[in-house]
């Protein structure tokens, strides 16, 4: 079976190298992204199965970064996972109930809670791959 | 002025009352405001003479928006305005002013109806519907004006009362807490603010020290594992350090709104034992429950009651040396639940009993230094506790432990629908008078109205002659057998749609479900089972139909207003009429149950409106609780003998409820 892709996006670089480095020891492919602009241009590009995603980021935040994913056909079935230091994020999630989010993980994280998190959501996604393979 | 003669002459009182910096607002007991001090003009921005002798709800005079252009007058007060002038009005009957539209939950947004609703749900609510019931405590509200300069003004409402014990009505401080505000605002920003910024460089100190520590890098030696490890738990310590803080903040500044619902303790008791389980057993601690079997249920946020018992019990675990006691106890003292945390650990001085439970006092000794904490812990229970209208309290000796408590609110909602239930009637049916007996015990405990027979014959003939709401029927009887009866009854259209809850020893469940029974429960009778059954079926057969109209005829909107909440609470659907000719209106047009009358009314007074009903064949038969603030006029008394009842001005919610629960069931059976 092929590695899943994942894609990570953090505005602090050692923790988009942190998340690198684990998951990549995990048996996934992973790029970094260090600003919105740049995470739109390599979900188009890397075509991930997964998108780690931070919250505050400058110029482009998380949440306007998955608002444009959903409306690409290309990317919307792309599910993401929120990483962020900003609490009550749980809260902000269920008001919003933003297309597309399947999760959060609270910053600072522990890996045992990532790399199950990450796992829950790429086993329970099977219909978005064979979706976006149809395009 | 003197003040010479040691008693104070009318005159001296007023220029005190308005000497007072605080604004000062006071109102008789029928709710007109009979003083507005200077300083209280000045916060609400009213002139006195504009509002002194009117019934202005005080909501509505600190909430400046829901005033119309023409001074204080009101759409209620102006005929004919209903939907179009008034947008209030449209959303929602602007009276529902009693249960607190100034939530200081911080309930601001959203319509009136909101507002309520959501204050239904809130502790705020839970306490005042008890203040109002129990008028001698005083109320403390926060309120932030809507209109500039937008102050926001703490209100303390205290009821008065003469010599003689009687209310004569409410006074009210208004008190300037705006600066105080402001800062504590913008505290809050600081801390959230500052915790984010910390959170993210420590997402890589702990981040990166845990793929060391997995020696993602490279073998470590024992002393570099050690150290990182150190370095790890300090990083952790800082999180929890931090998540505190914000908690802290978020609940003293009331951005946490509770989310307050009726819950046993019990089971929440029992979750967190189980937290702990592992912990308890790792240091061979012994845990003792001590959980009286009968508790009512408490009215509490589940989550907030948690982590307040989390934290008494992991301090309990920690601060108590291996192989000691632990334990937590329930009781109940009178309208709280008290519950307490207790263990044979070092125990706490008298000097830091009194300390212990403010913000980042920690106690020292030897095992704080290994434990560690941000010393705010407990602060948090006590915040949360009092949230919910409770108290936290310690007792303790050095050396034989120590016993954390708290105290919170029973539901009163185990009372409320129990006079709901009053009006509804079941059929007990069993050949054996002892169990019958037990079964009506049972359901009587719940609030129903129960009527028993002793056979198949019986039943049959008392299901069709009282249309009962419900019929409990067992099977081993002489004469004609449960299923048969069971049978008849379904195949009756009178009785056809009354819910039988089968009672028996015979096990033949399905025989009982294809003859139509609701339920099929085994004997001996099973109380909670019963009753939640029984709970259940009229819930689902009383909801769209079932309810009672009652009437409400009085010229005081402030008192219809009061009313309509509490009877809609209580499960009755409300209509209204503001003076005796509109009474009659809505008898004729609504066909209430019950009529509830005000005597002195404009245009038709109460006197009339019962003379009329009682010419007119169809208005004669409704019952009708006469209710006055004045005596009643004993030149009239042959009319005021026409009615059902009668209540006198001030009367306690509780008291009319059941008054009306009364009525209504003698009506059903006269």
């Amino acid at each position: 079976m092929d590695k899943k892709k994942i894609l990570v996006v953090d505005d602090d670089f050692n923790i988009a190298h942190l998340l690198n480095f684990k998951l990549s020891k995990e048996g996934y492919e992973v790029e970094e992204a260090c600003d919105g602009k740049d995470a739109l241009l390599k979900a188009a590009s890397f075509e991930p199965d997964l998108i780690l995603l931070d919250i505050m980021m400058p110029i482009m935040s998380g949440w306007e970064v998955n608002e444009k994913l959903r409306k690409q056909p290309k990317l919307k079935n792309i599910p993401v996972v929120m990483v962020t230091a900003v609490d009550q994020l749980k809260e902000q999630i269920k008001s919003l109930e933003a297309e597309g989010i399947k999760d959060y993980i609270t910053k600072p994280f522990d890996f045992s809670e990532l790399l199950k998190t990450v796992e829950m959501v790429l086993t329970k996604q099977p219909e978005s791959n064979s979706l976006r393979a149809r395009h | 002025m003197k003040f010479e003669n040691g008693l104070l002459e009318r005159s001296e009182l007023h220029a005190i009352l308005s000497s007072i910096a605080d604004g000062v607002i006071v109102t008789d007991r029928t709710g007109r405001i009979v003083h507005l001090s200077s300083s209280a003009e000045a916060m609400l921005n009213t002139k006195s003479d504009e509002v002194v002798g009117k019934s202005i709800p005080i909501s509505i005079l600190l909430g400046r928006e829901r005033q119309t252009k023409k001074g204080l007058v009101f759409c209620w007060e102006e005929k004919g305005c209903k939907e179009k002038k008034c947008p209030v009005y449209a959303k929602e009957n602007p009276r529902c002013w009693i249960v607190g539209d100034t939530c200081p939950n911080g309930i601001k947004q959203g319509t009136f109806r909101d507002k309520v609703k959501k204050c239904r749900t809130c502790e705020i609510f839970a306490r005042n519907s008890r203040i109002l019931e129990e008028p001698l405590a005083t109320i403390i509200e926060e309120i932030a004006l809507n209109e500039p300069p937008n102050k926001i003004l703490q209100i303390k409402t205290s009821p008065v009362v003469d010599e003689l014990g009687n209310f004569l009505g409410f006074v009210r401080t208004l008190h300037d807490i705006t600066l105080e505000r402001q800062m504590s605002a913008m505290k809050d920003e600081f801390v959230s603010t500052v915790s984010h910024d910390f959170r993210i460089p420590l997402t890589s100190i702990k981040g990166y020290v845990d793929l060391l520590l997995d020696e993602e890098a490279g073998e470590l030696n024992d002393m570099q594992k050690d150290f990182l490890t150190i370095v790890k738990q300090n990083s952790e310590r800082l999180v929890n350090l931090i998540n505190d803080f914000l908690d802290i903040s978020r609940i003293e500044s009331g951005k946490i709104v509770f989310e307050i619902k009726t819950h046993d303790i019990k089971s929440i008791i029992q979750e967190v034992v189980s937290t702990f389980k592992g912990l308890i057993e790792e240091k061979s601690l012994r845990l003792e429950l001590k959980i009286p079997d009968r508790l009512p249920k408490v009215l509490v946020d589940h989550d907030r009651i948690i982590q307040v018992l989390n934290n008494l019990v992991s301090n309990a675990i920690k601060y108590t040396f291996p192989e000691k006691d632990i334990g937590i106890s329930v009781d109940r003292k009178g309208n709280y639940v008290v519950v307490s945390v207790f263990d044979n650990g070092v125990g706490i001085s008298p000097e830091d009993q009194k300390k212990l439970f403010t913000k980042f006092y920690r106690v020292d000794s030897s095992l704080t230094q290994e434990t560690g904490g941000s010393g705010l812990g407990l602060s948090i229970c006590k915040t949360i506790i009092e949230r919910h209208g409770g108290k936290t309290w310690v007792e303790s000796k050095e050396g034989e432990g120590s016993t954390f408590s708290f105290s919170i609110p029973i539901a009163k909602e185990i009372r409320e629908p129990e006079l709901i239930k009053q009006g509804i009637r079941i059929l007990v049916v069993d050949d054996e008078p002892d169990i019958s007996r037990l079964i009506q015990l049972y359901l009587e405990k719940e609030g129903y109205y129960v009527i028993r027979a002793f056979d198949g014959e019986e039943a049959l003939k008392m299901a069709k002659k009282e249309r009962p709401d419900l019929i409990t029927l067992d099977i081993m009887m002489g004469k004609i057998d449960g299923f048969e009866v069971l049978q008849k009854l379904k195949s009756d259209s009178n009785t056809a749609s009354i819910p039988v809850i089968v009672l028996s020893v015979i096990l033949d469940e399905k025989r009982g479900y294809s003859l139509g029974a609701a339920d099929y429960l085994p004997k001996s009778v099973n109380r909670e089972k019963l009753v939640e059954s029984v709970n259940r079926l009229i819930e689902r057969t009383s909801e769209p139909e079932k309810k009672k109209r009652v009437l409400i005829a009085d010229d005081d909107k402030d008192i219809v207003g009061f009313l309509e909440i509490n009877l809609k609470k209580a499960g009755l659907e409300v209509v209204k009429a503001y003076d005796g000719a509109e009474a009659i209106d809505m008898l004729k047009k609504e066909k209430p149950d019950l009529l509830l009358l005000d005597l002195r009314m404009p245009k038709m007074d109460g006197y009339e409106v019962i003379k009329v009903m009682k010419k007119n064949k169809k208005m004669c038969e409704i019952p009708i609780i006469i209710m006055t603030a004045y005596d009643f006029d004993h030149g009239k008394t042959e009319i005021l003998n026409l009615a059902t009842s009668k209540v006198s001005k001030p009367f306690s919610m509780r008291m009319l409820t059941s008054r009306i629960n009364e009525t209504l069931i003698q009506g059903k059976n006269g």
